[in-house]
């Protein structure tokens, strides 16, 4: 078996990867992958969805096995069987899904499931070991605050403090900067250099390239399951060059912006509050957008987004204000504001789609209560599969079959999909939120032009999105929510990430103010 | 009329109270161990009908306590089932549940038709005696009202601080409660989810059995069919109007206890009033407390959905 | 839900092609008749465990069920409500609602078909019939209201007020029959016989096969027409991804109260049936089982109209099945309450898909109180 934790002082080559294979079904994942993470760095291994990177995470975690190949951990061979395995030698994984458990405190988070946790719960005593690791790492961890109720950076720096806690020898970090803002990522890089600084070495997952030269010393590729540059350093990389080698395709990178005809207001939103128990609200959202314009709503995630998503498709009542389209109050009415011809990507594709029923049920939905293809209100099916076909074809989704579940398809189809039964007619109004995020670079394209297809045809277009990438390739003008209040608004050339920065942390002066 | 005055009214309303509680008490504590942990057990009126005829069969031939245990282990037996098929098999909890309620009734109805001959004698047990507490039960009213009850009552009020404690400050608690939330990051922090419900779930049917047998032989001393009268469902709401908390299922159980008795004792006072009004005291209670509970109860998360490891 | 968790960066693509589909329905089918068999078998053992010869008893329940034009006849008119109920609760469980509440719906239905027979005791039967029928649908839809808009306003369980509720029906009727409704010279609790001219004769003399087991094909016909009509798929949408459904401009307040009224009216017409038909008068244990079993019916028939026939049928014959044998052979009646346990128990195996495809959509709106957390 391998080592305790802490056990003796951590010597040999932190981790060795030989020959690492992995396979999923007919793909594959991993093929023939050699990596050294070395004493006190912090590596970095980067690459596109789907390369390969979290598979070898959790291989090296212990979370799943290799079909080939060899590690070695300080020195030590080591074949973890399990995550906690992994854990029990040193291994710690703060992946994008975080494992704190949302219902219980820090504190508790921290005796649970660690090893040689003693069967009655010292709540004091967890409390004062959570503030110390706190202390010493300058963090504001709250030790005794529901998960629940903690921004996701906090959750992440907690989860972090577990970690070290626990007696992690290496870290991974899975895209942990994902949905952080430029503020809070600092603050992350921050805390990496002190890990290093204290013998930890870290694994840095991430496809964010910018951050990187700030953060860490050394980087290794994966494309398609192989490395294709291992252990380069950083300060030397031309990271233009790296993108490139990521993708491997560099067409796809390139986003052609069209040019569009600007038009007049379609969408007005004046004095527009929520509050919602279930999520953050609204408060005082004033905006315009045209027709051929795009906007792009940037924030944290859970800074209203969701409620704004939600009010400018109708969906939820609101506490005061209005959302005009084409001068039509369609406030708290999804039906009026299908009829007035807003569309919706929803961010998630578990809730955008009905999983378990067919392509031709789904494509169709917005016909739902509508009388369309019906007769003496029994729906005609074949008409209604006839229809969907044209449709699916039209959206390039794979299989365009009627009858297939819309749970076996592909992600990027089921986002096909999902734009298929929203894009039908052009629209009015379209809220896209999140529209190209998790997808690969082709079905990205894909629904980028779809969102330029939906301004080109003189619709207004707002993209809702914690992902500055994606914001700064489609909008035309950006507004920032911090806390469901708007702290900012420019032009998209005047974007920079200490100006957005600034404005999703709150710290901006102009901040609407009427937060609560 | 002039009866609502009088102290003796009250304290005997409280005392009943207590007692109907008793049952309520043992099976709303385990089925909160089960519902934290994300373990919808519907099958809880039918772990306390067969906890009632089993501990009626065993304590008749041989004594009271034994029965009393046999009772929360026939109540664990049926919860096995539920392990079986939704824990381990990942069958729906409700369908599960509706069939072990059905099976709790159909078999005690079967045995106990099977086992009474006409003309026979019934198997019965004798009502516990009340233990007092010295001093205490001396007080003037409140002392017969809050100290004079049957060892069953006692034990389930050690039972609710035991299980209060478990739930809170030991790390199975903490398990339970991590496996009901968020299983998903439970498993990812080593804790095995399916380990624990099913430790939580067989927790519920003993205790549920348990309380079947605390009705059979603290209360009622003979069987017929339907005996737990929906109790079991009436426990689901306790532990809705306690947001899961093990005290608030005690005071929750309490609660109803006391409004039943109330329905009871009121009919000595509105002779006039059909008593099918006042037995429905209760149950209106319910309903209510069941509409103003969404103002603060918490679901579990992760209740009633069934958790399959990836690995 | 968590039903399977997808955690990794590949997608996981599943081909749908009509030969899975094919495969799927013969396992179905075969995992059904395992199921059955597996019950008997089942029970079967436990007859041998009390003494009994489990082919004697069998072989009486079967005789019981099938073995005379009278058997037959109890099995429709068994049959027949719990296939009514299980078809509103069907229409309640497509939209993700699980009422068990049709118990006390049937009973306020009886009341009111007989209340209403008895406003109309000098009518035409032509009128004295379709008004009581129409009269017990209402109080059936009237007793499931209130849960109904609980559930809409406060995210209050079904499952649990409309218990409460048929504890109220319970209590009700016993007021009802002990007093106001009770003929002077009764001892026990109970109605005046049902007025002659709101009757529904006898099919087949010498059984109790009337004419309102009719009703059962009526309301499945109404079910196939629900489940292909738009709105029907409007309320399955709601029930597989409500906030889907929400955004697409489908009222939830009115899926939920609709379809809980829908079987409400269902369970109602049932009281009418039972009391007009078969009773011929209102007692207090009118409902029998009926409420409870005919969400069983809908749990196993997937809530499809075939299935719901189906397992009516098979619910149907058990039951008189089981109180044959309790005459003839002197084995309890509840034999057949855990037959039909089993049964739900072998079915609920997620190898049964269409239960599967169904209770997940359930378990997407399942909740005891408020709305779900994300």
């Amino acid at each position: 078996m391998n080592s305790e934790p802490g056990a003796g002082p951590a010597t040999g080559t932190p981790l060795s990867v030989r020959g690492i294979s992995r396979r999923f079904g007919s793909v594959q994942a991993l093929a023939n992958v050699d990596f050294t993470l070395e004493s006190g760095e912090i590596h970095a291994l980067v690459g596109e969805n789907g390369a390969g990177k979290s598979t070898l995470a959790k291989i090296v975690a212990g979370s799943i096995r290799s079909d080939a190949g060899s590690m070695s951990l300080f020195g030590q061979p080591y074949e973890p069987l399990s995550r906690r395995e992994g854990a029990a030698a040193g291994v710690a994984h703060v992946r994008q899904q975080l494992s704190l458990v949302r219902g219980l405190t820090v504190a508790q988070n921290l005796q649970l499931g660690r090893p040689g946790a003693p069967a009655v719960f010292n709540a004091a005593a967890a409390r004062a070991e959570v503030e110390r690791w706190s202390d010493e790492f300058a963090l504001s961890v709250p030790a005794e605050t529901l998960v629940d109720d903690m921004p996701l950076a906090v959750r992440q720096q907690a989860e972090i403090l577990i970690a070290v806690a626990w007696g992690a020898r290496l870290l991974i970090l899975d895209e942990p900067s994902s949905a952080l803002g430029p503020l809070e990522t600092r603050a992350l890089i921050a805390l990496c250099h002190r890990l290093r600084a204290e013998g930890t070495p870290i694994l840095y997952i991430s496809h964010r390239l910018p951050e990187l030269a700030e953060l860490a010393d050394r980087l290794t590729v994966l494309r398609a399951g192989r490395v294709v540059v291992e252990g380069a350093d950083v300060r030397a990389a031309d990271l233009r060059e790296v993108a490139t080698l990521m993708i491997g395709d560099v067409t796809l990178l390139e986003v052609n912006r069209p040019e569009i005809e600007r038009g007049s207001t379609r969408l007005r939103v004046s004095d527009l509050s929520i509050s919602s128990t279930q999520e953050v609200g609204c408060y005082g959202l004033d905006f315009e957008v045209a027709g051929g314009e795009i906007l792009g709503v940037v924030g944290i995630a859970g800074n209203g987004q969701e409620s704004l998503a939600k009010a400018l498709t109708g969906q939820v009542k609101l506490s005061s204000g209005h959302v005009l389209v084409d001068e039509v109050d369609i406030s708290g009415s999804a039906r009026e504001a299908i009829a007035a011809g807003v569309a919706h990507l929803h961010e998630d594709r578990s809730t955008g789609l009905a999983a378990a029923f067919s392509v031709a049920d789904n494509a169709t939905a917005r016909y739902a209560g509508s009388r369309k293809f019906t007769r003496f209100g029994v729906r005609l099916p074949d008409k209604i599969a006839r229809h969907a076909r044209e449709l699916a074809e039209r959206f390039q989704v794979r299989p365009p079959e009627p009858t297939a579940k819309a749970s076996s398809l592909s992600g990027g189809n089921q986002q096909k999909l999902m734009a298929a039964r929203e894009l039908e007619k052009n629209p009015t109004v379209l809220v896209a939120h999140g529209p190209t995020k998790g997808l690969d670079p082709e079905a990205a394209k894909a629904m980028r032009d779809r969102c330029f297809a939906a301004a080109q045809a003189g619709g207004a277009v707002v993209v809702i999105s914690a992902d500055l990438d994606e914001v700064a390739d489609l909008a035309h003008r950006v507004i920032v929510l911090y806390r469901g209040a708007v702290t900012d608004a420019f032009p998209i050339e005047d974007m920079t990430s200490e100006r957005v920065g600034a404005a999703m942390a709150g710290l901006t002066e102009s901040a609407g103010a009427t937060s609560g | 009329m002039s009866q609502l005055l009088e102290a003796t009214f009250w304290s005997a309303t409280v005392a009943g109270g207590m007692r109907l509680a008793t049952p309520l008490i043992y099976a709303s504590i385990g089925e909160t161990f089960a519902q934290r942990a994300g373990v919808l057990n519907l099958g809880l009126e039918g772990y306390m009908i067969i906890g009632a005829l089993s501990s009626l069969y065993v304590a008749d031939p041989t004594s009271a306590p034994l029965g009393f245990l046999v009772g929360g282990l026939a109540g664990m037996a049926l919860a096995s089932l539920m392990v079986l098929l939704s824990i381990r098999l990942f069958a729906n909890q409700v369908v599960v549940g509706f069939g072990l309620t059905i099976l709790g009734i159909g078999t005690t109805g079967y045995i106990f038709h099977e086992t009474t001959d006409v003309g026979g004698r019934d198997r019965q047990v004798s009502l516990p005696s009340e233990i007092d507490i010295p001093l205490l039960s001396d007080i003037p009213w409140l002392g017969d009202a809050v100290f004079g009850h049957s060892w069953y009552t006692w034990l389930s009020l050690g039972l609710v601080i035991v299980a209060g404690f478990v739930a809170s400050r030991t790390i199975f608690g903490l398990q339970a409660k991590a496996v009901g939330e968020d299983p998903d990051a439970a498993a990812a922090k080593g804790v095995d989810v399916l380990r624990i419900r099913t430790q939580a779930t067989l927790i519920s049917g003993f205790l549920g059995g348990l309380g079947g047998a605390a009705l059979m032989l603290g209360s009622v001393g003979r069987f017929q069919p339907y005996l737990t009268a929906n109790r079991g469902f009436i426990a689901l709401i306790v532990i809705i109007m306690a947001s899961w908390s093990i005290w608030g299922a005690a005071v929750g159980a309490f609660v109803f206890g006391f409004f039943e008795a109330l329905g009871f004792n009121l009919n000595n006072v509105f002779v006039d009033v059909p008593i099918e009004g006042l037995n429905a005291i209760p149950f209106f209670v319910a309903l209510v407390i069941l509409t103003v509970s969404a103002r603060w109860a918490r679901m579990p998360r992760g209740l009633g959905q069934n958790y399959v490891p990836t690995v | 839900m968590a039903d399977v968790v997808a955690d990794g960066d590949l997608d996981d693509v599943r081909p749908t092609t009509p030969a899975d589909e094919e495969r799927r329905l013969t396992t179905s089918l075969s995992t059904s008749v395992l199921a059955v068999l597996i019950a008997l078998v089942i029970g079967g053992l436990i007859l041998l465990m009390s003494g009994e010869n489990p082919l004697t008893a069998y072989s009486a329940m079967v005789d019981g069920a099938f073995g005379s034009s009278f058997a037959l006849g109890e099995t429709l008119s068994r049959a027949a409500p719990l296939a009514i109920v299980g078809y509103g609760t069907a229409v309640a469980l497509r939209a993700g609602l699980i009422t068990i509440g049709a118990q006390g719906q049937v009973v306020a239905g009886a009341i009111g078909a007989l209340l209403t027979a008895q406003f109309f005791e000098n009518a035409p039967s032509a009128v004295a019939i379709p008004a009581a029928a129409l009269g017990g649908a209402l109080f059936g839809m009237a007793w499931v209201l209130i849960p109904a808009l609980l559930r809409a306003r406060f995210n209050v369980n079904e499952i649990l007020s409309t218990l409460l509720f048929t504890e109220f029906a319970a209590l009700l009727i016993e007021y009802l029959l002990n007093n106001p409704l009770k003929p002077p010279t009764a001892i026990t609790p109970q109605s005046e016989p049902y007025p002659k001219n709101g009757i529904l004769g006898l099919v087949v003399d010498g059984t109790r096969f009337h004419f309102g087991v009719f009703a059962a094909f009526a309301i499945g016909i109404a079910f196939v027409w629900w489940i292909r009509s738009d709105r029907g798929f409007s309320y399955d949408l709601y029930g597989e991804n409500p906030s889907l459904a929400q955004s697409l401009g489908i009222s939830s307040n009115r899926v939920i109260i609709n379809s809980l009224l829908i079987s409400g009216a269902t369970a109602g017409l049932v009281g009418w049936m039972q009391a007009a038909g078969l009773l011929q008068r209102v007692y207090v244990q009118i409902a029998s089982d009926i409420g409870f079993f005919g969400l069983v019916v809908a749990f196993l028939g997937g809530a499809t109209a075939g299935g719901v026939l189906v397992a009516a049928l098979l619910f149907g014959a058990l039951q008189s099945g089981g109180l044959a044998m309790q005459s003839s052979e002197g084995i309890p009646a509840s034999l057949s309450d855990i037959i039909q346990a089993l049964l739900l128990l072998g079915f609920s195996i997620r190898y049964a898909p269409q239960i599967i495809r169904l209770t997940r959509g359930v378990m997407a709106n399942f909740t005891l109180i408020g709305k779900r957390r994300a």
